[in-house]
């Protein structure tokens, strides 16, 4: 199958998004996961708390590859042969995912190191956990917005 | 939905009653011991026996977690994670003396099993470190006796680099002397050396300068290969007692179950001696003051006089400037939304309980990113499993019945999403994601706006509850006409109208929500901009329910993206077939399970940000009563 210009900018669109995210959330939740486990050492019993805010940076992750999925679907690369993609169309993938790839990597980052310093404070004080999952989530709400900007974007782009 | 009332209790008895009420009122569990504030000062005789009583069964509780840990690693048994902890009966909290000294002697044959198996550690280091000395010296094969020299000869023993060697060989070849080259290593020659008397301070000045060091062999008699051997025996035996201890650790840790019921009980006689150190006692009488509910102030009461006709007991109003404990009571259906609240923090005594509220707007939010009509069956169906299977503590049951009604919202938007397990079934999609996104993203933020105005309601109801009427109007009617004002202005024909509410009541907050603050009127419209920029977070507040479609959205594509890939795989066939079933129920419980977590974490910030941020009153102390808090069991008939 040959590939237009167009097309694979729409893929380099798809990638750009799932890796940025992606990379996001695993640095976060990386980050996220080595104070769980110092803190744990410390307060065994705190444990399952902690692993609630060690998953949230991982939501940048999967609102990247959402993302991804839905220009993959718009191009009909799922399910059945890829439409034909013009490289203006190619180019405004691009710039569609920016917000969830830049913003999904940055704000996974950012995330973990609420996560992190909040559960330094649980490991202190295991009856503050839900302010620190309120804490965390505040950072996450700008993901959100990327992705629906993300999203509005690619749905736009009638391919 | 309310803040259950509480009041102040004093009781005064005879001492010698002292353990027999607190134990009473433990079983009871709603009684909240607290201290009186001059007892700070008070630093009686009496008092101090409290104290070590309570200090006794810390002690005694921390040599229990020890020996129940010890023992858990030593059986080697897992437990799982599903497993229910094991019930006790009430009686078994109350031990009998024969059941206290068994434990107590069960504890001291642990403790010195521990000392044995330490004493036992260090002296398999100490044969290992003298063993290792004399590794390089089995093949010397002079008793030890004769190496310290004699009259005419001397003899040197030890070790010099390898490549020091040659040279005195052959400095020393026409001399009375005779080198013996024992064994050697990476870097270093064991050698045995045995020189005439006349030249032992030569040789010694030449080893020295070879960089020899003499070996440190230790006193004993025989050859070093005899010495290994006898070491190495005591080894043996070592290790042997080394295993009698595991194994009879092992053979201990059938005694965990009793161990772990009596940890329990011993925790209930700790719980009851930190209450006994905040009374007031005499030598003849003590007094307690602690918290009740009101609803079962009565009941308290009554059984006290009943079963305690000495004791005088007293239930009052509480003072102003007491600050009571808060616990929050509702009904069957919202009750486990207040696990929710708890989460962030109880509302101080006086204001609302949010709870009942705010549990269909939890409940709701929750269906809506879940959104898998399919994996709500799923949530339904296994919740009352797990409830059975693990019979939780409280909490966590409160945590389980909210994902059971969660999954009953999450069926209902799953229906209207129309995703079942990742498909779409239904001929006709009523909200479409994918297809419609605008739709639903305007149905969000309605809901949203929904959530918000209610949280301006029950502002409203708490000032009208404390008389604050005026309040009302210049804290939430001018928001709300604000927002319905600027509401309107997308209404054509309406929007004149609008701009006035609006501007009226954006002129209500400009003026009024500096009041109190301060007198200077020029400070107070600062104040009022200030408010007034608030605005900015209801549109901020509002965007913030677009989340709602996100997560619904992930939850439906993830789950379609998962289908056509085993899709792929089924299409392999007989292989595939198994191999797709497989991986659609490991997908989808993954996909569920993440997406569980999710809409939990993301329905309990729109309250806790959001919601709450329009009215609560946060920072309530939780009403801890005098009960049981058993940490390895659960009390049956409790």
């Amino acid at each position: 199958m040959e590939f237009s210009l167009g097309q694979v900018l729409a893929l380099v669109g798809a990638a750009l998004s799932t890796l940025l995210a992606g990379m996001g959330s695993a640095k976060g939740v990386g980050m996220a996961g080595q104070t769980n486990a110092g803190v744990s050492t410390e307060n065994p019993e705190v444990n399952s708390k902690l692993l609630v805010l060690q998953l949230l940076p991982g939501t940048q992750g999967i609102y990247g590859f959402l993302v991804g999925v839905m220009i993959l679907i718009n191009t009909k690369v799922l399910g059945g042969t890829m439409s034909a993609v013009t490289v203006e169309q190619g180019l405004a993938f691009i710039a569609a995912v920016l917000p969830v790839a830049v913003v999904g990597y940055f704000s996974a980052v950012h995330q973990a190191k609420v996560a992190s310093a909040g559960m330094l404070m649980v490991g202190e004080h295991p009856d503050m956990s839900g302010k620190a999952i309120t804490m965390t989530v505040l950072v996450e709400t700008y993901a959100v917005f990327a992705l629906l900007a993300s999203i509005l974007m690619v749905m736009a782009i009638q391919v | 939905m309310a803040i259950v009332e509480m009041k102040r209790i004093l009781l005064a008895a005879q001492r010698q009653q002292k353990d027999a009420i607190l134990l009473r009122l433990q079983q009871l569990g709603c009684v909240e011991v607290t201290p009186f504030e001059e007892a700070a000062e008070q630093d009686s005789a009496a008092d101090s026996l409290s104290v070590r009583q309570a200090d006794a069964t810390a002690q005694s509780l921390a040599r229990l977690r020890w020996a129940i840990g010890k023992l858990q690693r030593a059986s080697q048994q897992k437990t799982s994670m599903f497993a229910a902890k094991p019930a006790a009966r009430m009686e078994e909290m109350m031990p009998s003396t024969q059941t206290k000294e068994e434990m107590e002697d069960l504890l001291r044959e642990l403790e010195a099993l521990e000392r044995r198996n330490g004493e036992l550690k260090g002296r398999q280091t100490r044969l290992k470190t003298q063993m290792d000395q004399l590794a390089p010296w089995l093949a010397l094969d002079i008793p030890m006796e004769d190496l310290r020299g004699g009259r005419s000869y001397h003899r040197f023993v030890g070790s010099l680099p390898i490549a020091a060697l040659p040279a005195l060989r052959a400095a020393w070849a026409d001399k009375p002397v005779h080198i013996r080259e024992i064994s050697q290593d990476r870097d270093n020659v064991n050698i045995w050396a045995i020189v005439h008397h006349v030249y032992d301070e030569a040789l010694e000045q030449d080893l020295k300068e070879a960089g020899f060091s003499p070996a440190q062999l230790g006193d004993f008699t025989g050859t070093a290969q005899a010495r290994h051997d006898a070491l190495a025996a005591q080894m043996e035996a070592a290790h042997k007692e080394q295993q009698d201890v595991d194994s009879e650790l092992k053979e201990q840790a059938r005694h965990l179950p009793q161990l772990r019921v009596y940890h329990d009980a011993v925790q209930a006689e700790h719980d009851r001696a930190a209450a006994g150190v905040h009374l007031l006692e005499t030598r003849q009488a003590f007094l307690l003051r602690g918290w009740v509910p009101a609803p079962i102030e009565d009941a308290v009461l009554s059984a006290i006089s009943r079963e305690f006709p000495g004791a005088a007991a007293q239930v009052t109003v509480a003072e102003p400037e007491d600050e009571p404990p808060v616990l929050l009571h509702n009904n069957a259906a919202v009750r486990p939304f207040e696990g929710v609240v708890e989460g962030y923090s109880l509302p101080v005594p006086g204001s609302l309980d949010p709870t009942a509220v705010m549990a269909p707007f939890f409940a709701c939010f929750f269906g809506m990113m879940v959104s898998d009509a399919g994996y709500g069956l799923m949530m339904l169906v296994l919740t009352p499993l797990l409830l059975k299977m693990m019979k939780p503590s409280t909490s966590g049951k409160k945590l389980f019945l909210i994902i059971a009604i969660g999954g009953v919202f999450t069926v209902f938007w799953g229906f209207l999403y129309n995703t079942w397990f990742g498909f779409s079934p239904l001929k006709h999609t009523i909200l479409d994601p994918v297809g419609r996104p605008l739709d639903v993203m305007v149905l969000c933020v309605a809901v949203g706006a929904l959530h918000l105005l209610a949280g301006l309601a029950l502002g409203a109801w708490q000032h009208i509850r404390r008389g604050e009427y005026m309040d009302v109007i210049y804290d939430q009617v001018s928001w709300l006409m604000l927002l319905v004002g600027i509401g309107l202005l997308a209404v054509p024909g309406l929007a004149q109208i609008g701009q006035w509410v609006a501007i009226a009541g954006a002129a209500i907050i400009l003026v009024f929500a500096g009041r109190g603050k301060t007198k200077n009127p020029f400070k107070r419209l600062i104040s009022g901009f200030g408010a007034l920029y608030g605005v900015t977070s209801w549109l901020s507040d509002l965007l913030s329910y677009l989340r709602l479609f996100g997560m619904g959205l992930a939850t439906g594509v993830i789950g379609m993206v998962f289908n056509i890939l085993i899709g792929m795989v089924f299409a392999m066939g007989p292989i595939g077939w198994v191999l797709g079933a497989v991986l659609f129920v490991g997908c989808h419980l993954f996909n569920a399970g993440i997406n569980i977590l999710g809409a939990y974490v993301h329905a309990a910030r729109l309250q806790y940000i959001e919601f709450f941020g329009k009215f609560y009153e946060e920072g309530g102390r939780p009403f801890r009563p005098l009960g049981h808090s058993p940490r390895f069991t659960r009390i049956s008939g409790a």
